[in-house]
């Protein structure tokens, strides 16, 4: 059964001794072939030429990245992103750490789970369901539990209409979801945070290290990996989710939560520019691509000092 | 023991502070679905005076539709997605054969490829198919994505069963086919029900795919289909907020069941960084 020192059959021959492998995998290879190999293929060259219905497809070179770059809503659409990936990084590390690293530590076995059970819970509610009550049952300026609460302690003057106002829109819907526990970066770093050896907190102890010392010399630098990824797995998904800004503002009002997925959606499916609306997803792509790369090189780096 | 209970007071103090800001929209959202919009306007806090369950009644009949379109995409596509990656799991990991490293490396880099990239191709070769408003402009696309991270579950998975294991039955004279479903399947249950559960909640939350590709409404999944109703102000808002109690159902019943296998599927992603 085992191959002998006998020379290798030449390759076409291997090939054909291994069909019922290629076989099996035909399926996959060929979903994947149409449905993902092609569409990231054609999208390059869609970018590069004008797409609308009822016209044969020309190429245009340059001009839909050359467009992006002079198009002034597009433009004002970058600070909201840059804005949201700070706030949305720091809405799904520090609050589910902290919370992590508590659970982690309780004395009881039953307790730690109770709690990392119901922190999650929230997730039996649809995304879009958790949308809908933000827009329209806490954040609504007549209707909402925060305005209700607002006058229910006194603090009238504080009521906002909180999506519909430019100053308040962009932060209100980095609000959404507070206190942002339940996610699957909880999850992640709980789990890192459950893999650190039971022997390296003992002897921590031993040192009588305290909580705040333990957090910050074993803790964080052992869960940095799993940080990482929840950190680069929240880029990814604020540059290119649309949907629930898409249904919270649509953009607005004027563009104080516009970004630039939303208007890739609204020139592919409102205004059927499909060409120019590749383009933004090409840059989006590059965007992603690099800050991922980068995410991983500062953050290994930080980890080998 | 005393003063190690006395040391975490501070942690448990904020634990629930956290967990009942957690769960005030989840109450509220039920609590309301009772009310009548004057009782929403006159007493907001408070339990319902009356129990108005006919706005289930009327929040069934009205997004039920929807609630089946998702289940019977999120089940067959889950079900596709299964079969595709257990049995191409199983190829990576137990056959030898020319470009397995390359075909492998393929696919790991359809990972780094972001759905903001393909979503507007996607949908022109959608289109060009004769797909659109048809259920496989949203089945074939979901399986075709949502196997690799099967195929990699399954591949690690089955790399861990016992080589004598294959090797017996391939003495006994099995065929690749009975290799996979007497030895794969059997064995590898726990990994079907992480990706089951995983694929499915991805699948019912999922918004801008069938946004985009289904414009008949009678075949909207219900994540569209609520940003539709949530704006009917022909109902009381206690309907509204009914409807959105019932959509939570599927996915209650599904974590009822797969807890332990949704964070595993989540976690299994983690523990590699």
């Amino acid at each position: 059964m085992s191959s002998h020192q006998a020379p290798r059959p030449p390759l076409i021959q291997r090939i054909w001794a291994a069909r019922i492998s290629y076989l099996l995998l035909l399926p996959t290879l060929l979903l994947l072939g149409v449905f993902s190999y092609y569409p990231a293929f054609s999208g390059i060259l869609y970018a590069f030429q004008e797409v609308e219905p009822g016209f044969d497809a020309r190429w245009v070179g340059l001009s839909n990245f050359r467009r992006a770059f002079t198009d002034e809503v597009l433009l004002a659409s970058i600070p909201n992103m840059i804005i949201l990936l700070v706030g949305n990084v720091l809405r799904t590390t520090i609050l589910p750490l902290i919370v992590a690293v508590m659970i982690s530590h309780l004395s009881g076995a039953r307790l730690r789970y109770f709690f990392q059970t119901s922190f999650l819970f929230p997730i039996v509610v649809p995304m879009m369901v958790i949308i809908l009550l933000w827009r329209g049952f806490i954040l609504d300026p007549n209707v909402g539990m925060l305005n209700q609460f607002l006058g229910l302690i006194g603090l009238e003057f504080l009521q906002q209409s909180w999506l519909g106002d430019h100053s308040t829109a962009l932060g209100s819907v980095i609000f959404v979801g507070f206190p942002w526990i339940g996610g699957i970066g909880f999850l992640i770093l709980y789990a890192g945070l459950l893999s650190i050896p039971a022997s390296v907190m003992e002897s921590a102890r031993m040192d009588g290290v305290g909580p705040i010392r333990r957090f910050f010399t074993i803790e964080l630098p052992l869960v940095l990996g799993q940080l990482r990824l929840v950190i680069v797995l929240t880029f990814i998904a604020t540059i290119q989710d649309f949907g629930g800004m898409l249904v919270l503002t649509g953009g607005g009002p004027g563009t104080a939560t516009h970004i630039p997925a939303l208007h890739m959606y609204f020139y592919a499916f409102r205004f059927e520019q499909f060409g120019y609306a590749a383009a933004i997803g090409v840059l989006l792509f590059v965007l992603i691509f690099a800050l991922t790369v980068l995410n991983l090189t500062l953050l290994k780096s930080k980890m080998e000092d | 023991m005393t003063a190690q209970v006395k040391r975490e007071i501070p942690s448990y103090i904020c634990l629930a502070i956290l967990l009942v800001i957690t769960f005030v929209p989840l109450v509220g959202m039920v609590l309301l679905s009772f009310k009548t919009n004057a009782e929403i306007h006159t007493n907001f806090w408070g339990l319902p005076r009356d129990w108005n369950w006919h706005h289930y009644t009327l929040a069934i009949s009205r997004s039920y539709i929807y609630i089946m379109n998702s289940i019977v995409v999120c089940t067959a596509a889950t079900a596709g997605i299964l079969l595709l990656s257990s049995l191409s799991g199983y190829v990576f990991a137990r056959h030898e054969f020319p470009f397995k490293n390359t075909i492998f490396m393929a696919l790991i880099a359809l990972l780094m490829l972001p759905a903001v990239l393909t979503l507007v191709p996607l949908f022109l070769l959608v289109r060009d198919l004769g797909l659109l408003n048809t259920r496989w402009a949203l089945l074939l696309p979901y399986m075709a994505g949502g196997q690799i991270f099967g195929i990699f579950l399954f591949r690690a998975f089955v790399a861990e069963i016992p080589r004598d294991l294959f090797d017996a039955a391939r003495l006994d004279g099995a065929n690749e086919i009975q290799v996979y479903s007497n030895i794969v399947i059997p064995l590898s249950l726990p990994v079907l029900a992480t990706v089951a559960i995983t694929s499915m909640f991805g699948l019912y939350n999922d918004f801008i795919w069938p946004l985009v590709v289904i414009n008949d409404p009678a075949k909207q999944m219900f994540s569209v289909a609520v940003t539709e109703l949530a704006n009917d102000a022909t109902v009381d808002m206690g309907v509204t907020l009914a409807t959105y109690t019932v959509g939570c159902i599927p996915l209650l019943i599904l974590i009822a069941f797969g807890m332990k296998y949704f964070v595993r599927g989540v976690t299994s992603g983690a523990l590699k960084a």
